[in-house]
């Protein structure tokens, strides 16, 4: 019981000494003072809906079954990707294949010009390294005139081989 | 003309009135998306909260409302960025801390001590209420924030829980706490019956 009187006593005193007085908010007053913030509030009204459209992101993470459709779609973007990948490496190595069929067919400018494109100085390198596989080691006395001279005759009685 | 008025008036007052019997979520909402009368209502419901809150801090009260003022204008920029609509209350009590805290570095009235002996010393209260106020003064800044919060407005646990962002039993816990202090206070300073 006492306690219980200690309690309103100090409920009173409280309440006295803190003074207090109802605050009443002044909407107009507040507008008046804070003219910007309240332009920027209503600002957001000529926006719509756009002004807090939610990302995609917050989409994706608020359910367990979105996140796991979203990994989903990532898992098979990356295997078709890298199966993409895979096959665009093979058609180019059948295309190395078709165009090394013969040293003279490796050495036309379309061929050359083809490889130059595929990979660059290395890839052109890389294709007459194969062109003159068949024909041989080359001697260092030789001059690059020889060589071609007698690379284009090569060519040519291939061609009439094969003719 | 007068029967005009009159129904304009009327109209304003009833849509007045279903604005104020609007839930929290469905006023920020609004807000949020440019509402100004859901947003000044906001305003008209917490005013005395972050009143009491800033006041806490402060000391002073027309610097407290001041800070209450200036935490709405604040609030209603930063509102899109607020992330669940039904912590409202707890979001704006903390910005209204933040500038309130801001307010006092600046006035450098950081204790409120002074600020409190001063109010008392300029009315003429009795020597009890001076002891109160200093036994407020004498608690944690939690703990004085649940005092004003409980004792400005009269606000009941649930509205206090909302406004800190903690349970009803842990303001009850945290209230009876404060009290036994300011009553071991008080009984320290000549009040010996005070037992709580």
């Amino acid at each position: 019981m006492n306690k219980q009187r200690n309690q309103k006593w100090l409920d009173e005193l409280i309440s006295r000494a803190i003074n207090t007085e109802k605050p009443q908010f002044d909407t107009e007053k507040w507008k008046q003072k804070y003219a910007n913030e309240f332009q920027t509030l209503l600002s957001r009204a000529a926006k719509g809906d756009s002004a807090r459209q939610p990302s995609i992101l917050k989409v994706i993470l608020k359910s367990p079954l979105t996140k796991l459709a979203a990994a989903a779609v990532i898992i098979l973007a990356i295997s078709f990707f890298s199966a993409h990948q895979d096959s665009s490496e093979q058609a180019d190595t059948t295309t190395v294949s078709k165009i090394t069929k013969s040293p003279v067919e490796m050495m036309t400018a379309i061929s050359l010009e083809r490889a130059f494109r595929r990979g660059g100085i290395e890839a052109v390198e890389k294709q007459c390294e194969q062109a003159f596989k068949p024909i041989g080691p080359w001697p260092r006395s030789l001059s690059v005139e020889q060589i071609l001279a007698e690379f284009n005759d090569k060519g040519k009685s291939s061609e009439r081989t094969r003719l | 003309m007068e029967a005009d008025s009159a129904k304009i008036m009327s109209r304003a007052l009833e849509k007045e009135k279903s604005v104020a019997q609007k839930p929290d979520t469905a006023l920020v909402k609004a807000a949020i998306n440019g509402d100004a009368e859901g947003f000044t209502e906001l305003c008209r419901r917490y005013y005395p909260a972050m009143v009491a809150i800033a006041h806490s801090i402060l000391g002073d009260r027309h610097l407290a409302e001041d800070a209450a003022q200036q935490a709405f204008a604040k609030a209603a920029v930063k509102l899109p960025q607020l992330k669940k609509e039904s912590r409202f209350a707890g979001w704006l009590a903390v910005i209204c801390r933040n500038v309130a805290k801001d307010m006092a570095r600046r006035t450098e009235n950081l204790r409120t001590t002074d600020v409190l002996s001063t109010i008392a010393a300029k009315s003429n209260d009795d020597d009890t209420t001076e002891t109160v106020r200093e036994a407020i003064s004498k608690l944690s800044a939690s703990a004085r924030e649940l005092i004003f919060l409980r004792y400005y407005d009269g606000m009941s646990y649930e509205q206090i829980s909302a406004v800190l962002g903690i349970s009803e039993q842990a303001v009850s816990g945290r209230m009876r706490r404060a009290k036994k202090k300011m009553a071991d206070y008080l009984r320290r300073n000549g009040f010996g019956e005070v037992r709580l």
